[in-house]
């Protein structure tokens, strides 16, 4: 599958509890490109990410495009764009086997070896509450294996994952590029993602 | 299996480790059958007040087992997922709803006839809890909803939800009798609140994300 979309973002400005944690922030990137979003805690890079998404309000514009032509924003977010905040998404009630059966049954999709490929294979009875936080931001992951979707929206992707697990996140992240998805990171200054573009943002 | 499915299994599977339900439950099995021991003994009096008091007892019942029904799923980011989802987040909140009334009437369904026996009152007002219950549940788990991440969220979730549970509260004990009319009243109350309340919910949850 080879994803075809771009996204452009034009002086997108985010208010949160009436003060502006984010503003005239302009990018663009096509398939196949990544941005890593740095700045320092507060200044608004999740902020960013969860406009991206649809899960903040914002001011300015948010497109994404496909062969020149814009594509209706809803049906995007609900179709071609992943969010994995620093909160896993899962269940923490249900064990790890039952939150994958759930994903590939949300997504329509069926389970191979992809909990396996994240290194969770011994942990499938395990309730999600018990898991380590570097072992649930792997499961987190999951749904962006079963379910390919052009635009990955990650939050601090690598924290708390040890060597192994940040390796499975960086090539992912390239088999997705590969494919002409497009990436948007917010990372700490001690993370990098090789090829990718980057944009300071400042709390303004 | 379909989104709604696996939803509905996800659904199902923790409500039933959650327990919220069986506190709900417990609650008014508990009080149900203590009640007659602070009111008397009195037949003619337990018939009379018995319903009204269940009806009470089934309101406290409900605020208990919908009390934090949001919360796990807005903490863990999991409705962050269902609103970038093609089946989207009102079709979850509806999801819940039906799930955490499927949890606590069944329960209430069992013990109900059993109470009105006990206090010889008429049997109809099983009818009228049937009819009644989703009204209840789905207007609670709404303000469930709006008090998610609240401190003292269960007493806001009580003080919000009691006004709007009223007509339950004046109808639902008038049921048994031979009147058509609190039925009617009672199921257009649950029909209302069965339409509206899963939209209302899931803007609540939305402006929680926000």
């Amino acid at each position: 599958m080879a994803f075809e979309m771009g996204l452009e973002v034009s002086s997108v400005a985010v208010r949160r509890g009436g003060r502006t944690v984010l503003a005239g922030v302009s990018f663009g990137l096509l398939p196949g490109e990544a941005l890593q979003l740095r700045g320092g805690n507060g200044s608004g890079k999740t902020s960013m990410l969860r406009a991206a998404a649809g899960l903040a309000p914002y001011e300015g514009e948010i497109r994404f495009r496909r062969l020149g032509q814009d594509l209706d924003p809803g049906y995007i977010r609900a179709h071609e764009v992943h969010y994995v905040g620093t909160e896993s998404g899962l269940a923490p009630r249900l064990t790890v086997a039952e939150n994958a059966e759930f994903l590939s049954g949300f997504y329509g999709v069926t389970l191979g070896d992809e909990v396996e490929q994240l290194g969770l294979a011994g942990h499938l009875s395990r309730k999600v509450a018990t898991l380590s936080s570097g072992q649930r931001r792997r499961l987190a992951l999951l749904r962006l294996l079963i379910n390919p979707r052009a635009l990955w929206l990650l939050d601090e992707p690598f924290i708390a994952l040890d060597d192994d697990g940040q390796l499975i996140v960086r090539t992912l992240i390239d088999a997705h590029r590969d494919r002409g998805g497009m990436v948007m990171v917010a990372l700490h200054d001690t993370d990098d993602l090789p090829r990718a573009k980057t944009l300071t943002v400042v709390a303004p | 299996m379909s989104a709604r499915g696996a939803l509905l299994a996800r659904e199902i599977t923790l409500r039933a480790r959650h327990g919220g339900w069986a506190i709900g439950a417990g609650l008014f099995m508990a009080l149900g059958t203590l009640a007659p021991l602070a009111i008397g003994n009195e037949a003619e009096l337990l018939a009379t007040v018995g319903p009204g008091l269940l009806w009470i007892i089934l309101g406290l019942s409900v605020f208990l087992g919908v009390e934090g029904l949001f919360e796990d799923d807005l903490a863990s980011g999991a409705m962050e997922q269902f609103v970038l989802s093609p089946s989207g987040l009102a079709q979850a909140v509806l999801i819940k709803l039906v799930v955490a009334w499927g949890f606590l009437i069944v329960p209430l369904l069992i013990a109900t006839p059993l109470l009105l026996v006990g206090y010889g009152s008429p049997l109809g007002g099983v009818l009228g809890l049937v009819l009644a219950s989703p009204g209840l549940v789905f207007t609670a788990g709404t303000v469930s909803a709006l008090s998610s991440g609240q401190r003292r969220g269960g007493p806001l979730l009580v003080f919000c939800t009691l006004p709007l549970i009223i007509p339950a509260l004046v109808f639902g004990p008038q049921a048994g009798g031979g009147d058509l009319v609190p039925y009617l009243i009672l199921g257009a109350y649950s029909l209302q609140a069965v339409a509206v309340c899963p939209f209302l919910a899931s803007a609540a949850v939305r402006l929680q994300l926000t």
